[in-house]
């Protein structure tokens, strides 16, 4: 039997090689130009700092457990990853963070207004490489992937305005089927859903079904987000790479804060809600949420929830990829059931 | 409160975050959160209860059903890909800078005009176009018509025109639905260019003009 820290280390080493098949694909596709120093080099910012690299993986895993050549799918999958640093850099300035991968943002680095502009450009440099990808896989599965594509940049865009929504306007009546929602929305999509459907589709020509994948995925991409949102509060900053209580100090409606609101005794309560009224938390209001949240084990709850979702993604594993032309790619899959919520990055 | 001790219908996170409940062992919260997760993955992928008789519907709920649609419709069509994808593009690029106001804010946003052909006479066109529903509300009995295709000498093609599916019923909230519009040119018909507009009832703001190029038929002229 091998330990937790053990298999995380193994399931990093699987995504690290997918990840060096697509950096060289990222990499050849990154334009060059001028202006170089305000536009094509901090373009390159994002893409050039080492991500997990999921995304990537479960595109090409999930075309090769269809029996596809994953190679046909890693156009897709570059696409994938640039989309997911173009909504980064976005996410950064929407947030006001000051880290991402262990370096300052690239707002913090470029200012804002530059910033937005890269932001727009990785954006429009994911279209363009999935278009080139696009013309190697036929009209009718070409047409279906860019289905697939644009349809989780829209989703992705209704969760973000949710949750900016809900913090500009002091939403606090939440529920956390809401706050399950919201993740669907503003992170499974394009972390798991459309990675796993645009990969299926792939390899299997289109014509493999995917309604048990797509279940597959929801809760694969719940389990990762609420992960992601436990390390925020508990990670360390060197291995998470990002300020550790930025979703504090954002006022963002984690599970952790519905937790502890939901047991909080009124004073406290009110005390919160008035807090999370004003925009930009000060540290004063970050101890005091982080103190709530500790006193009532949210961080706790939040991780063994999250240990239940992957729990129902491993059980849905065996119907999304019964019928798996090259188990083995599968294999590949269902492991990371594992590793996106016992990660500490 | 154990989960099969939950009355039917009762969401799991009143029990959950129930100060009084949440004394209990953490190993709860991760049976509630397998809990969670599933109902929300059902939420998706599967269709409401009919209604009390405690049989589930056929699995197709909203999201999933608007996708099994369009891709049946997709294993037909043939429509112009390159042009789709700078659409999307210009449409990915409006909506992050926040440039283009009111992009999808109609009910529908119907493709370009529908054109077909040459056809030659007994020969059977197709072309899929697409009907939009980027409100936060599904639309009932979402149904295309026309009238019949008409040549500019007043020479009508009845009944030449169908669509697959015929209804949407309903198209679910923030969906894209393709409808294939099939159109069977009689053998008898006479060369020319015909025209027609495809309505959409429940959606006024569709007129979609589908022109259809009728060829000689072989061995003739």
């Amino acid at each position: 039997m091998t330990s937790v820290a053990t298999d995380v280390h193994r399931h990093e080493a699987v995504l690290a090689t997918y990840r060096a098949r697509v950096w060289p694909e990222i990499e050849r596709r990154l334009p060059t130009g001028r202006p170089a120093r305000w536009l094509y080099e901090p373009l390159a910012d994002y893409p050039r700092r080492p991500g997990k690299g999921l995304r990537a993986a479960l595109c090409m895993a999930a075309c090769a457990a269809h029996g596809g050549d994953d190679e046909a799918a890693l156009g897709a999958a570059a696409a994938i990853e640039i989309l997911h640093n173009a909504f980064l850099v976005h996410d950064d300035i929407e947030d006001g963070s000051q880290w991402r991968r262990g370096e300052p943002t690239l707002h913090e680095r470029e200012g804002v207004p530059l910033a937005l502009n890269v932001g727009d450009a990785l954006a429009v440099l994911s279209f363009d490489v999935l278009r080139a990808s696009s013309r190697h896989l036929g009209r009718r599965v070409g047409r279906l992937v860019l289905d697939e594509f644009t349809t989780a940049i829209w989703r992705t865009l209704e969760g973000q305005a949710l949750e900016l929504g809900w913090r500009r306007d002091g939403v606090t009546d939440l529920t956390a089927d809401d706050y399950l929602e919201l993740v669907l929305l503003k992170s499974s999509w394009y972390t798991t859903i459309a990675p796993l459907r645009i990969g299926t589709l792939i390899g299997s020509d289109g014509e493999a079904p995917l309604r048990h994948i797509t279940r597959f995925a929801v809760l694969l991409g719940a389990a990762f987000q609420l992960t992601d949102d436990v390390l925020n509060l508990a990670g360390h900053r060197a291995a998470y790479g990002k300020e550790i209580a930025g979703d504090l100090r954002e006022g963002k409606r984690t599970l952790m804060l519905l937790h502890a609101l939901a047991n909080a005794d009124e004073p406290e309560r009110a005390a919160v809600v008035a807090a999370l009224h004003r925009a930009g938390a000060a540290d004063a209001t970050v101890a005091q949420l982080a103190d709530l949240i500790d006193r009532h084990g949210s961080v706790d709850f939040a991780r063994e929830f999250a240990r239940g979702v992957a729990d129902a993604a491993a059980a849905a594993f065996d119907d999304a990829f019964a019928d798996a032309a090259q188990p083995p790619a599968a294999a590949v899959i269902g492991d990371l059931v594992t590793y996106v919520v016992e990660r500490n990055r | 409160m154990d989960e099969e001790d939950r009355p039917p219908g009762r969401s799991w996170w009143i029990d959950a975050l129930n100060p009084v409940e949440n004394l209990r062992a953490l190993s709860d919260a991760r049976a509630f959160g397998r809990r969670a997760a599933e109902d929300l993955a059902d939420r998706m992928t599967t269709g409401p209860s009919d209604g009390g008789n405690g049989d589930r519907a056929e699995p197709g709920g909203p999201e999933l059903d608007a996708l099994l649609r369009r891709l049946r419709s997709d294993s037909l069509r043939a429509a112009d890909l390159w042009a789709d994808l700078v659409d999307g593009a210009a449409a990915m690029i409006g909506a992050l800078a926040g440039r283009v106001p009111g992009l999808r804010d109609s009910a529908a946003a119907p493709d370009d005009d529908v054109v077909l052909g040459p056809v030659a006479p007994g020969g059977v066109a197709r072309r899929v176009f697409w009907i939009d529903n980027p409100a936060a509300a599904a639309i009932d009995d979402v149904r295309p018509h026309c009238g019949p295709l008409r040549c500019s000498d007043g020479t009508e093609l009845i009944d030449a025109v169908t669509f697959d599916p015929a209804v949407l019923a309903p198209l679910p909230a923030r969906s894209r639905c393709g409808v294939e519009v099939v159109v069977t040119i009689p053998p008898g018909a006479s060369p020319g260019r015909y025209l027609t507009v495809v309505l959409v009832a429940n959606l006024p703001e569709i007129a979609l003009p589908l022109r259809v190029a009728v060829a000689v038929a072989e061995g003739t002229g």
